[in-house]
């Protein structure tokens, strides 16, 4: 009878993710064999959601029995190593206004729930049944890697990266920082107090000297909007690259630093990237900081297809 | 083991349609069966019923017979009563004109008249009176005629007469 059920009916699962482009979804069959044959994938762009919802609701009508699953993408999420009680309370998380989860009885994955509750409502045509944190998937995309040393693993998509310190057995240190993707991005200084007016008090005299007048200052000579478009481009994308390469390194700086956190030498260094870093970023920490480095690409519909699979797939 | 924030919303067995179709299939079968229910216990109520009447057509017909032979016999008896009623009429009018055919001069002391004929008693004052006043109207009724006669003292004549012959006489009712 359940052989039948399953026949006719079978267990489905669409699986999502959303940024501010486009949404990315795949639909497919949850096989007996605990695996999912992805039938149909489509990249929808972020402005025709209505399609997404509407082939959502096809496939709910067509498939009973369908797990709509995504990843959360905001911003007050993050992981702590331990389940115990008083964890939050040490890491300065208000355990009231965040939502936790025990994973596999070693660390603890949380979300802010206003942020989670705006999401649900950003998506409140689509009935989400699983909703996972980019850490968790993080932590299983990483799991065949583990080793008894703790190595960093860091999952990259534009604008955000996770930082985590996995070993075979625990969550070492994790943290959630977003990227400046240009100078625009980045924040005007706060001038805060009068010290720091001091500080700014500079001798307008003394520069008189040094400044010349435009006149003076070679002009640049003709150049295309083409060229200059892709000078800025790889400009952006450098600076980019840096910007990461700068808080992977303060993230390391941090976890060496933290006394909440145990410390222990890191050697590896592990980055899946859902955009497209270059491989300068892999240089800049074999060059700077001595550590061995590995590019990997990483699709969230794969992880979460065998988290729904191992969730659900029974 | 749990990794999803939210627990999955309980899933229906079937889509919507073939829940329709389930439903739909369902009450069919149930009407089928309940009216194969409702066929099997009318047949057999019906057999049932088919007996008894077989047994009341039996009784019926049986009870018909009766009645029928009963009617018959009732028919017969109302043909035999109205022949007997015709015969004693007739009979009665025969023995009122055969009174009518006795003369005055000879006096009957006894009749019996039966099934085979007449029999005369009586006194007449010679032989010739009887056999020219009696006897001829006696002999175009009866087909045989025997008298007998004895001399009384006076000189008279007793006389027996003996008709037998056609003239029939009122029986009882033969069943």
């Amino acid at each position: 009878m359940r052989k039948l059920l399953r026949y006719f009916w079978p267990k489905t699962a669409l699986l999502f993710y959303m940024d501010d482009k486009k949404i990315e979804a795949a639909f497919g069959y949850i096989e007996d064999d605990h695996h999912i044959a992805i039938e149909e994938r489509r990249t929808i762009p972020i402005e025709q959601e209505s399609e997404f919802v509407q082939w959502c609701a096809e496939i709910r009508e067509t498939y009973p029995k369908t797990y709509i699953t995504t990843v959360l993408d905001t911003v007050n999420q993050g992981a702590l190593p331990h389940c115990s009680q008083d964890v939050m309370q040490r890491f300065g998380v208000d355990a009231e206004l965040v939502q936790s989860l025990c994973i596999d009885n070693s660390w603890l994955a949380y979300t802010s729930m206003i942020e989670k509750r705006w999401f649900e409502k950003r998506c409140q045509d689509i009935p989400i049944d699983l909703l996972y944190s980019p850490f968790v998937l993080l932590y299983h995309k990483s799991r065949p890697l583990f080793a008894e040393r703790p190595a960093l693993f860091i999952l990259h998509r534009k604008g955000m990266l996770l930082l985590s310190v996995f070993s075979q057995d625990r969550l070492w240190y994790s943290q959630m920082v977003l990227i400046a993707e240009s100078e625009h991005d980045i924040e005007e200084p706060v001038i805060e107090d009068d010290d720091t007016l001091d500080e700014l008090d500079f001798d307008l005299e003394a520069l008189e000297d040094d400044v010349r007048p435009i006149s003076d200052i070679d002009m640049l000579g003709d150049f295309s909007e083409d060229e200059e478009e892709q000078d800025t481009e790889a400009l952006e994308r450098i600076e980019y690259t840096l910007n990461l390469f700068e808080e992977i390194k303060s993230a390391i700086h941090k976890f060496y630093n933290d006394d909440r956190y145990d410390h222990e030498f890191i050697e590896k260094i592990t980055i899946f990237d859902m955009d497209e870093i270059t491989h300068d970023l892999v240089r800049y920490i074999k060059d700077e900081l001595f550590m061995e480095a590995s590019l990997h690409a990483f699709d969230p519909i794969d992880v979460m297809a065998e988290l729904v699979v191992e969730e659900v797939g029974k | 083991m749990r990794y999803s924030f939210n627990h999955p919303q309980p899933k229906p067995k079937i889509d919507s349609d073939s829940r329709v179709f389930a439903i739909f299939f369902a009450v069919t079968l149930v009407l089928i069966i309940g009216f194969t229910i409702y066929l099997a216990i009318d047949k057999s109520s019906m057999k049932k019923e088919m007996v008894t009447m077989a047994r009341q057509t039996k009784q019926l017909q049986s009870e018909s017979e009766v009645f029928k032979r009963k009617i018959a016999r009732i028919e017969r008896l109302v043909r035999k009563y109205e022949t007997i009623t015709t015969n004693n009429t007739l009979l009665k009018e025969s023995i009122q004109n055969l009174f009518d055919l006795v003369p005055d001069q000879i006096t009957l002391t006894k009749a019996v008249l039966d099934r085979n004929g007449l029999i005369l008693y009586g006194v007449t004052p010679s032989k010739e009176v009887y056999n020219y006043l009696l006897l001829a109207p006696l002999k175009s009724i009866f087909q045989r005629n025997v008298t007998t006669f004895y001399r009384m003292k006076n000189g008279w004549w007793r006389f027996v007469s003996v008709n037998e012959g056609t003239i029939e006489t009122g029986s009882e009712v033969a069943e």
